[in-house]
Parts: structure tokens; C-alpha cells; sequence
């Protein structure tokens, strides 16, 4: 057996266990050896972190009192000088650099001393992990069965106790930029919920998280295209279609499932459509995407006609938010797994960045379109079929919160935090985040009375997220 | 020694003169699509049995020259519309920047106008309504620009902002509504249908605009940075300068689109969440088509031939509603010709390539050679 931490376990122990065969017994001394000596290591532990850290102040005190030395001792030599030549440029300069040079040093000196500890502290706190390792290795050896699962949890949490320090938490920038829009949410959510007791405005909160839920949903999985810098303005009405059809699937077999799967489908294959025309025949993404808007809503304008230009859903689909939110989160899991832990996310991302890096490093951008389209599309359906359900034993024909949710989805991805060239910052999360931000920042103006001025707040806010969000990689020239 | 050259008659028929095949193809391929676009309308009506802009009088047989006049000028206002749209849209998009807050400039002009001049019964009124809604596109057209040269975003971003922005301030200024009725008299509907009005306005902006983005420095400037920003750019061309006038421009261009649509409907639609943005997404198809045209002459006369043909089809087929026609297969088959257009613009030289592959591969099989592509 080879072990990370120094063969702590006994000799008597290990012996007994290569002589042995594998059994629960074995298991167990194991186990209560393990705890013994895991005491120990914490014991050892935390006396090596005191002393790094007496060792660490203690270095800082030697920097500092260097530093005030260097300062004394020029401050000494231009207090040597005459009056006459304290006066002059020349000499003024020269004490002023090597006061400054006296402070670049010490804080150099600072920096390296604080990055050694830093990694000194980590390469202690490792040892716990090096020590759980060696155990799940003598336990898998002792009992003959090893536990996966709680290897790698115990792993991760663990690393994560020996990299995460709060300093570190604390100065991590991009984190705080990250947690910028989640926190104008949660303004916003207390805004409304203030405003609301103040005003005694009562709006239906089933509504308000509905519409968010259709929104969000879509917006999550637009996030795929929006992140390699792509665009899709047909949203809005490829899901009116998902959700015409799969009306008129469960208005004819009554089944529930049948009715999803073909919303799922019908998206799936939109988006699909639209991939083929931007990525195989290299149509201008905005333009083609504007036009299959116009030539979608004229099919579903026809599709309607059929009806008697209004669709009626009979009664008996799901109606509860609860269960509309249950959808979200299954789909934004699955799109958030897909987009962070497999291959698909980080291509995406490196198109966005630079396409034709991404292209000449082997990455195909017609099958990552494809594929990223494809996703779109489910969400859509799913969109889709939510809808349908949210309006059973009611009727719908245009007009609704679908038709305008292409252009909503824009402005929610740009609330989240993302921006519309996609990129490194691309996250699913901000599809839902600005989804819902954008919903409750109606609401406040609503509640407040002043429902008319929503739009124009929207507006602004969108142009001043939208300069936060991509200050750092505005053009020099005017940006096309 | 002299050498004196022998006199040479030009034996060649006048066809091979290369200035005068260039003339006859650009002609060829200019007037081709209208020629083409307009027997198709003229096939699509006379299958359903009407006539595209002859109507019938109340005796069999006769005809009312009167409203065959009104629709022929209905037909021009319709042209002239769809051309202010087109040049307004295309004042930016040849220049990479898509502009989704004109309907919602258009919009906001109008009602501005409507808060000074508050009634469109007389003609002093309309005119200067007309006037005033240019004017207000232009300072509209002038923010935008400022907006979006300070702030150096993409133009998608900065033109959805911008159009909520003004659909916001828009909503605002209705007080919540989303229709605000003007005040009109039978002068009204019928002033931009008059011959008189109609076709200099159609005439006077073809000119103007041929002037500015063909045979003007602006048009000379605005193509270079069109073809490459940099070097434009670092060879002296005011980029600024410029995009300020191309914004501009289309300001006072859908100011003057939203004045006469105006005159006809006699009341101002408040649209918002980006619902306004739905008036530049109609004309793509004319846009297109004008492009590929405008290699055979200019880009104003083939964005007129353009929007001419486009027109003159849209009648033939509303004349063929009879025959299943209707509105929404029209804009279906509106959509699906953009698509057409789309594909042969940017795949044609792909398509001319496989095509010369295949033929030198068949050539190559049929040498017995070994295929070496």
C-alpha cells in the first residue's frame, strides 16, 4: 500500500490486514484506529498552524522594521544635507524614490510572505485530506468493498477546507462580480414585498412567479446560444407554436405525456431548424432568426384559423406552480450540469470568446450550434407545454406572454449578468436570476402606482447593467 | 523610317461594344426582378379573376376610373412608405448596426409633434405635423447616436435599450394609453393619396437619398467603413461624425414614414415591450432584394426596384385572395422568399464552387484520371 501521509496507521494493523481475508471486524479496528489517529492529527494540526502562524507575524514584524529602517535611514542621509541643498529638485527627488523603492520592496516582501503562508496553511490543512485518502484505501483493503460516493464528497469537502480561507473568499473578485445581479434580485424581492405593505398593493403572486417560470425556463436554455455569442429572436414564437400544438395534442388524446414529448419535440426540431440555417448555410444569425419569427407566427396564425382563431385546452393539465417550478429546476439542473461539467460548456464559452480560435483549436462550430440550438429548443417545448397547462379550461390565440418572450429573454440573460457576445462570464443561472429580476422590477412600479414608468426604468436599467457587464471589452472604435 | 499603321475599320457589330454590353446586362438584371415579380402578381390575379388596381363600377363593363386612380396612388403611398422604412433601416444595417428602436422613434416623434400640433384637419396642419415629426426623428436619431458612441456598446444592445427607453418615455406621454386619437377631417386619409403629394415626396427622397449614399463624401466615407472600419478609420475618416449622421438620417427618415402611415389610420398605436420594434422587421425582404440589384446600378435605385417589385407582388397576391392568398400566407411566403434571398446571397459563390468541383471531377472520371480533390 502506498500511503500519502506518512504511514500513520500501525504496522500490527497493516500486517493484519495483508494476512487476513477481508471481513467486517477488520472494518471496525480500522475505523477506531482511524478516529484515534485523526485526533492526533488534529492535535498536530493545529499546533503546526499556530507556529506557521507565530512564524508568519513574526516574519511581517522583520519586514515592517526593515521597511521603517530603510525610511529612517534616507530620511537620516537627506537630513545630512545642507539647508541650501534640501531646497534642491535633484536632491528632493532622489530621497522621495528611495523612500518609495524602501516601500515597493517591503510590500513585495509582504506579498511573497503572505503567499507562503497561504500555501503553507493549505499543504497543512491537506494533510487531513492525504489521511482520509489512506483510510478509504486500508478500509477498501480491510473490508474488500469500497464506498465511492462518500470518497469523493469527503474529498471535495475537504479540499475545500484546505484551499478556502475567508481572506481568500473575501478578496475573490470575480465571485463578488458574480453575486452582483443575485443580489439586485433579492433588492428587488424586498422592494416589493416593502412597497407592497407600504401601498397595499396585492398582486397575484401566482401569476407574477408563473410568468417568471415561462421566462426563466426559456431563458435558460437560450443561454447555450447566447454564450458562444450567437443569437435567437424566434423564442417568443416557437414556443407560442409548442404550445398550440401541444394544446391541440391534449385537446385530441387527452395525454398528458404524448403532449409534452411532442412540445419537446416540436422545440428540439426548431431549434434545429435554425442551427442548420446559421451554422450549415451560414445565414446571418439576427436577420434569419427575425424572419423565422415572422414566418412561425404566420403558421401559427394559420394553425389557428383551423381552430376557429382561438384554442380552447379542455380541463385536467397540471395547473399548480409548484409543479411549473418543479420543471424549472429539473431543467435548469440538467442545463447547469451539462453547461458546467461536460465538454459542451466550455466550447460554448470559447466560441463566444473567439470563434476563430475555438475553430482552428478543433472545435466544430456547427455541431456545437447544433447541439446548442437543440437544448434551446427543449426549453422551449417545455415553455410550451407549461403554458398550455397554465392555460387549462381557458383559451389563448396571440398576444400573450410568450409572444414578446424573445426579446424578454434578451433582457433577462443581460439582468443576469451575462452578456448578449456570450463568453468566459456565461452562466446558466443568469437566465433565471434576470428572468425573475425582470418580473418583480414590473411589479415595484406597479405596486408604487406608477405602472406607466416600467418601461422606461427597464430601459435604463438594461443600458446601465448592460455597460457594468461588458465595460472591460467595449470596443476602441465604434462597436458593430 | 516612318511606319505608318493601316487604317483599321472596326468590323466588330456594335453587341461586342464592352460599355454597351455593360449597360444592356446591368439593364437586363436591374429590370429583371420587377419585370418577373410583376407577371407573377399579374398571373396570381388574373387565375383568381380580378384586377390588380381596375375597379369595377356599379354596370358590368364599366370602369371606375376614379378609384382605379386611388389605388394605383394607394399603390405609390404603400411604395413610398415601405421605401422610407427600408432607407431608414438600411441607413444603419449596411453598417453592421441593427436598429430595433426606429418603430419606437417613430412612435415617440409623432406624439411629440401631436403634444404642438394637436389636430391633422387642415393641410397647414399636416404639413407642419409632417415637419415636426422629422424634426423630433432627427433629435431622437441625434440621442441615439450620442448614446451609443459614448457608451460603445453593440448595437443590439444599445437599440433594445434605446427602444425601450422611448417606448417607456411614449407610454408616458399617453398617459397609459395605448391608442391616442387625432383629431382628422376628410383631408386627412386622402392628402399623402393625391398624385401631387405622393409622387414628388417618392421622387424628391430617391433623389435625395441617391445623392447622399452614392455621389456624396458621406456616401463615399459611409461605404469605405462599411468595406473595412480600421482602415477607414486610421486613414482619416471621421467614423463619428458619420454614424451621427446615419442616425440622424434615419430619424427624420421614419419620422416622415410615421407622418404619412399617420394620415392614413388617424390615431397613434402605443406599443411597448419592444412590440414597436415589428416595423423594421417587415421590410427585410425589399432590403435584400436591393442588394443584389443594386450591383447592377446603385443601392437606392435597387432598394427602389427592389421595394417596387416586393409591392407590386404583395398586390397581386392580395388581388388572389380569393384563391387562398390570405394575409398570413402572404407574409409566409414573404418569410420564406427572405430565406430564398438569404441563401443565394450568401451561398452563391459556395453553390458555383461545388458546381465547377463536381464538373471537374466528372471530367477528370471521364480522362481516366485519378481523382486528386
Amino acid at each position: 500500500m502506498e500511503f500519502q501521509s506518512n504511514k500513520r496507521f500501525s504496522e500490527e494493523l497493516l500486517n493484519l490486514i495483508a494476512n487476513s481475508d477481508p471481513s467486517k471486524e477488520l472494518g471496525e479496528k480500522v475505523t477506531s484506529e482511524y478516529k484515534v489517529l485523526k485526533e492526533e492529527l488534529e492535535l498536530e494540526i493545529k499546533n503546526e498552524l499556530e507556529k506557521a502562524k507565530l512564524d508568519h507575524e513574526s516574519n511581517l514584524k522583520v519586514i515592517e522594521e526593515e521597511r521603517l529602517q530603510g525610511i529612517k535611514k534616507n530620511d537620516d542621509i537627506f537630513n545630512a544635507l545642507s539647508d541650501e541643498d534640501k531646497l534642491l529638485k535633484a536632491h528632493i527627488e532622489e530621497h522621495d524614490n528611495a523612500i518609495k523603492g524602501v516601500n515597493i520592496v517591503a510590500k513585495r516582501a509582504r506579498i511573497k510572505e503572505n503567499n507562503d503562508y497561504d500555501l503553507l496553511e493549505k499543504d497543512i490543512k491537506l494533510k487531513r485530506l492525504f489521511f482520509y485518502n489512506d483510510y478509504s484505501m486500508v478500509l477498501e483493503k480491510a473490508t474488500g468493498k469500497g464506498n465511492k460516493l462518500a470518497d469523493v464528497v469527503n474529498t471535495m469537502i475537504l479540499e475545500k477546507r484546505a484551499t478556502l480561507t475567508l481572506r481568500g473568499v473575501l478578496k475573490n473578485k470575480t465571485m463578488w462580480t458574480n453575486m452582483i445581479p443575485l443580489a439586485m434580485l433579492i433588492v428587488a424581492i424586498i422592494v416589493f414585498f416593502v412597497s407592497n405593505s407600504i401601498t397595499g398593493y396585492k398582486g397575484d403572486m401566482t401569476d407574477i412567479i408563473n410568468n417568471g417560470v415561462f421566462v426563466a425556463v426559456v431563458a435558460s436554455g437560450a443561454v447555450y446560444i447566447y454564450s458562444s455569442g450567437s443569437f435567437d429572436m424566434s423564442l417568443g414564437a416557437a414556443s407560442l407554436m409548442c404550445a398550440t400544438l401541444a394544446g391541440i395534442v391534449w385537446n385530441t388524446t387527452g395525454n398528458l405525456f404524448l403532449s409534452l414529448i411532442v412540445s419537446l419535440g416540436l422545440g428540439a426540431i426548431l431549434g434545429i431548424v435554425n442551427a442548420i440555417l446559421a451554422n450549415v448555410l451560414g445565414l446571418p444569425v439576427m436577420v434569419m432568426t427575425l424572419t423565422m419569427l415572422n414566418i412561425l407566427n404566420s403558421i401559427h396564425a394559420v394553425i389557428l384559423q383551423t381552430q376557429g382563431n382561438e384554442l380552447v385546452i379542455k380541463e385536467g393539465m397540471p395547473a399548480e406552480t409548484v409543479v411549473y417550478a418543479t420543471y424549472l429546476v429539473v431543467f435548469f439542473l440538467l442545463c447547469w450540469a451539462i453547461f458546467n461539467y461536460t465538454k459542451m460548456g466550455r466550447r460554448n464559452k470559447m466560441i463566444g470568446s473567439n470563434q476563430t480560435a475555438a475553430q482552428f483549436s478543433g472545435i466544430s462550430i456547427m455541431k456545437t450550434g447544433i447541439i446548442s440550438f437543440a437544448i434551446s429548443g427543449i426549453g422551449l417545448g417545455i415553455a410550451g407545454f407549461l403554458f398550455t397547462s397554465y392555460k387549462s379550461g381557458s383559451q389563448f390565440s396571440t398576444g400573450t406572454v410568450l409572444d414578446t418572450i424573445g426579446l424578454n429573454v434578451v433582457i433577462a440573460i443581460v439582468f443576469g449578468g451575462m452578456t448578449t457576445s456570450g463568453g468566459p462570464r456565461s452562466r446558466i443561472s443568469c437566465g433565471i436570476i434576470g428572468a425573475f429580476f425582470c418580473i418583480f422590477l414590473d411589479e415595484i412600479f406597479r405596486s408604487l402606482g406608477i405602472a406607466d414608468y416600467r418601461f422606461l426604468a427597464k430601459g435604463i436599467v438594461f443600458l446601465v447593467v448592460s455597460l457594468f457587464n461588458m465595460w472591460s471589452t467595449r470596443p476602441k472604435m465604434l462597436a458593430r | 523610317m516612318r511606319y505608318d499603321r493601316p487604317i483599321q475599320f472596326n468590323r466588330n457589330p456594335i453587341t461586342s461594344s464592352r460599355p454597351l454590353r455593360k449597360l444592356g446586362r446591368n439593364l437586363f438584371w436591374s429590370l429583371g426582378v420587377p419585370v418577373v415579380l410583376t407577371l407573377i402578381a399579374l398571373i396570381l390575379s388574373s387565375v383568381a379573376q380580378q384586377k390588380m388596381f381596375i375597379v369595377e363600377g356599379f354596370e358590368a363593363g364599366t370602369i371606375d376610373a376614379l378609384g382605379t386612380t386611388k389605388n394605383i396612388m394607394s399603390f405609390i403611398k404603400t411604395m413610398t412608405l415601405t421605401l422610407l422604412a427600408a432607407l431608414a433601416l438600411n441607413s444603419n444595417l449596411n453598417s453592421g448596426r441593427m436598429d430595433f428602436s426606429l418603430g419606437a422613434t417613430g412612435i415617440l416623434a409623432s406624439l411629440l409633434a401631436f403634444q404642438i400640433v394637436p389636430s391633422l384637419a387642415t393641410i397647414q396642419e399636416i404639413f407642419l405635423f409632417t415637419l415636426l415629426t422629422m424634426v423630433f426623428g432627427m433629435i431622437l436619431g441625434l440621442i441615439h447616436s450620442f448614446i451609443f458612441i459614448i457608451l460603445k456598446l453593440p448595437p443590439v444592445v444599445t437599440s433594445l435599450g434605446m427602444c425601450l427607453v422611448y417606448e417607456g418615455i411614449a407610454k408616458v406621454i399617453a398617459g397609459g394609453n395605448n391608442q391616442i386619437v387625432i383629431p382628422s377631417s376628410s383631408i386627412t386619409s386622402n392628402l399623402f393619396l393625391e398624385p401631387i403629394i405622393i409622387i414628388p415626396i417618392l421622387i424628391i427622397i430617391v433623389a435625395v437619398m441617391s445623392v447622399a449614399f452614392c455621389y456624396s463624401k458621406f456616401g463615399y466615407n459611409k461605404n469605405a467603413l462599411v468595406y473595412d472600419q480600421k482602415i477607414s478609420v486610421d486613414t482619416g475618416i471621421k467614423e463619428v461624425a458619420n454614424c451621427v449622421i446615419c442616425f440622424v438620417m434615419a430619424g427624420a427618415l421614419i419620422g416622415l414614414y410615421q407622418a404619412i402611415d399617420l394620415t392614413g389610420q388617424s390615431m397613434i398605436s402605443v406599443k411597448t415591450d419592444l412590440g414597436s420594434s415589428g416595423t423594421v422587421f417587415k421590410n427585410f425582404l425589399p432590403i435584400f432584394i436591393g442588394s443584389i440589384i443594386a450591383a447592377y446600378s446603385n443601392q437606392i435605385v435597387g432598394l427602389t426596384l427592389a421595394i417596387f417589385s416586393t409591392t407590386m407582388l404583395t398586390t397581386g397576391m392580395d388581388a388572389a385572395s380569393e384563391i387562398g392568398f390570405s394575409a398570413d400566407i402572404i407574409s409566409l411566403i414573404n418569410g420564406f422568399s427572405v430565406f430564398a434571398v438569404l441563401v443565394y446571397k450568401v451561398d452563391k459563390f459556395r453553390f458555383i464552387n461545388w458546381v465547377k468541383k463536381q464538373l471537374y471531377l466528372r471530367k477528370l472520371k471521364r480522362l481516366g484520371l485519378k481523382e486528386e480533390l
